[in-house]
């Protein structure tokens, strides 16, 4: 009988591993240690690919940041030569964030990378949990990460969607994932389907822009409200961005707030107000950023402050479509 | 209704057309409804209820059969998939083939009782399908009437079953098996006989 040419994946662990709703303690992989019981207890992935651990972090979902992204697309990048594909396995509850900023940081990759983990929530009763078992999307995962799908992706039931748009969304109390603007790359449905071929068969070498910047504020303006809060940010050391999630109009908010966001950005901190529809008037000194998902418009400002300070250089790197994040679907204002 | 995911590789082979020909066949008696990647055979709804819900359709089979002779990735697939979500599913590889590739990666133990491999014939593999199906599936597959059986009739017995067919779609034959149907399973002698036989 003839051999099937097995592909060797990489089994990033960083958190998302429970497997059942009340999971044993060598479910929760918090050490380098744990991965081998880990994967002792679950066989069946074997099947689908040669599979090796790279442990990364233990870290619940809600403790990852920058520091945890940048070792995640190190540890893509060390790896790079030794595999022919990468799982990163995730808690459910912030991988938008970790998908978004690997999105940014890993391009032209000559291989898929799949964040993905257990959908299950710690915690959180059996009606709010989703409907599929949280090994077969695991499984789904290395399935996807066997494909040609070479770019940053996350695989969340039978769906494969861009890591760039995903976005967390409540549906009858389930926390699931989707998109901003509900596209999908495949399904998962019998196998890997992907509806567009392979539009992303990297042509170029491997691009690793890896660099975040948290020293930024993120603050939300909605009519009303006063520039306490704003101040106090900017008044703490070291704040290298101010990002405003703004609302609708811009002129509705306060005109205290916006002179104290002005001030700012005359002192040369950078202020990008970002919305999803473009904002009818906004101070020439203020950054616009219009088009991305509420979470990819912060980690964007994140990523390219760790690039560059300059304001000039910085809205060119914001302007710039790096991974297809920007959508021109939105869903409408509420 | 029980719906079972049928995958064989497509592959020029003669062989494996007969084989899909014998599995659907026995799924068709059993009232089976079977699903591929090319025909899923779902209804609408089913369809829309778990593309919201992100649901693979997988999860809506109740079983899954593979003919997995020939390597091929999706089998492993399917298999890793069947034994993460505790899925009864059936893996078929040809007698004098040597076992299957995928099944290198798991130890005995590892394989749950609801994966069953096994080798088949065009001889055996009925009957392998079929108790699969009455073991995971709760389901009854109707047998194929094979067995040649000359019966002489009184002229009357004759008249009797052609009133009893007569516009009706039943041929003179069916309306026999019936009645032999039902009064064998009403037979609680027979039936007891029969549960002897397959604990044999």
């Amino acid at each position: 009988m003839a051999k099937v040419q097995r592909k060797r994946i990489g089994l990033v662990f960083a958190g998302g591993t429970a497997l059942s709703q009340k999971p044993k303690p060598w479910e929760l992989v918090r050490t380098a240690a744990g991965m081998r019981r880990w994967l002792d207890n679950f066989p069946e992935l074997q099947v689908v690919a040669d599979v090796e651990p790279v442990f990364v972090t233990g870290k619940a979902a809600n403790q990852i940041g920058a520091a945890e992204w940048l070792q995640l697309a190190q540890a893509v990048k060390q790896h790079l030569t030794r595999v022919d594909g990468f799982v990163i396995l995730h808690g459910i509850e912030t991988l938008h964030f970790t998908a978004n900023a690997l999105s940014l940081m890993l391009r032209s990759l000559p291989m898929p990378v799949v964040l993905s983990g257990s959908p299950l929530r710690a915690g959180v009763p059996r009606s709010g949990q989703v409907e599929f078992g949280a090994r077969a999307n695991i499984v789904n995962a290395v399935e996807v990460a066997t494909s040609d799908l070479n770019d940053v992706s996350v695989v969340f039931g039978n769906r494969i969607m861009r890591a760039c748009k995903v976005q967390p969304e409540l549906v009858d109390g389930q926390l699931h994932l989707t998109t901003v603007d509900g596209s999908v790359l495949g399904r998962v449905d019998f196998g890997t389907k992907l509806f567009f071929g392979q539009p992303f068969t990297a042509k170029r070498k491997p691009a690793f822009n890896i660099h975040f910047d948290s020293n930024v504020v993120v603050t939300t303006l909605l009519p009303g409200t006063s520039s306490i809060g704003i101040r106090q940010g900017l008044d703490a050391a070291a704040v290298h961005g101010v990002v405003v999630r703004a609302s609708q109009d811009f002129l509705a908010v306060s005109p205290e707030v916006q002179r104290e966001l002005e001030a700012a950005a005359e002192q040369g901190i950078p202020v990008v107000v970002t919305s999803s529809h473009k904002l009818r008037s906004l101070p020439k000194r203020l950054i616009s950023l219009v088009g991305l998902s509420p979470s990819m418009a912060v980690v964007k400002v994140m990523w390219a402050l760790g690039a560059t300070h300059d304001r000039n250089k910085l809205q060119r790197l914001l302007e710039a479509n790096v991974a297809g994040e920007f959508t021109k679907e939105f869903p409408p204002p509420a | 209704m029980m719906r079972v995911y049928f995958y064989g590789p497509t592959t020029g082979k003669r062989d494996l057309v007969t084989t899909y020909g014998v599995i659907k066949d026995v799924c068709h008696r059993a009232d089976v409804v079977l699903s591929t990647n090319s025909q899923p055979n779902l209804p609408p709804e089913t369809v829309s209820k778990h593309q919201a819900s992100a649901a693979p359709l997988l999860d809506a089979m109740q079983a899954i059969i593979v003919e997995g002779s020939t390597p091929d990735p999706q089998a492993g697939y399917l298999l890793a998939y069947a034994i993460a979500e505790k899925r009864p599913l059936l893996y078929l590889y040809a007698r004098g083939e040597v076992a299957p590739d995928v099944l290198r990666y798991l130890n005995l133990k590892d394989i749950p009782k609801h994966v069953l491999v096994t080798t088949y014939s065009v001889a055996n593999l009925e009957k392998i399908v079929e108790s699969f199906l009455s073991a995971f599936g709760r389901v009854k597959v109707r047998e194929v009437p094979r067995i040649k059986f000359t019966l002489r009739l009184t002229p009357t017995i004759d008249e009797y079953l052609d009133f009893k067919t007569r516009n009706t779609k039943q041929t003179k034959a069916d309306y026999l098996r019936d009645k032999l149907d039902k009064l064998l399973e009403d037979d609680d002698e027979f039936q007891q006989h029969l549960r002897k036989r397959h604990r044999e």
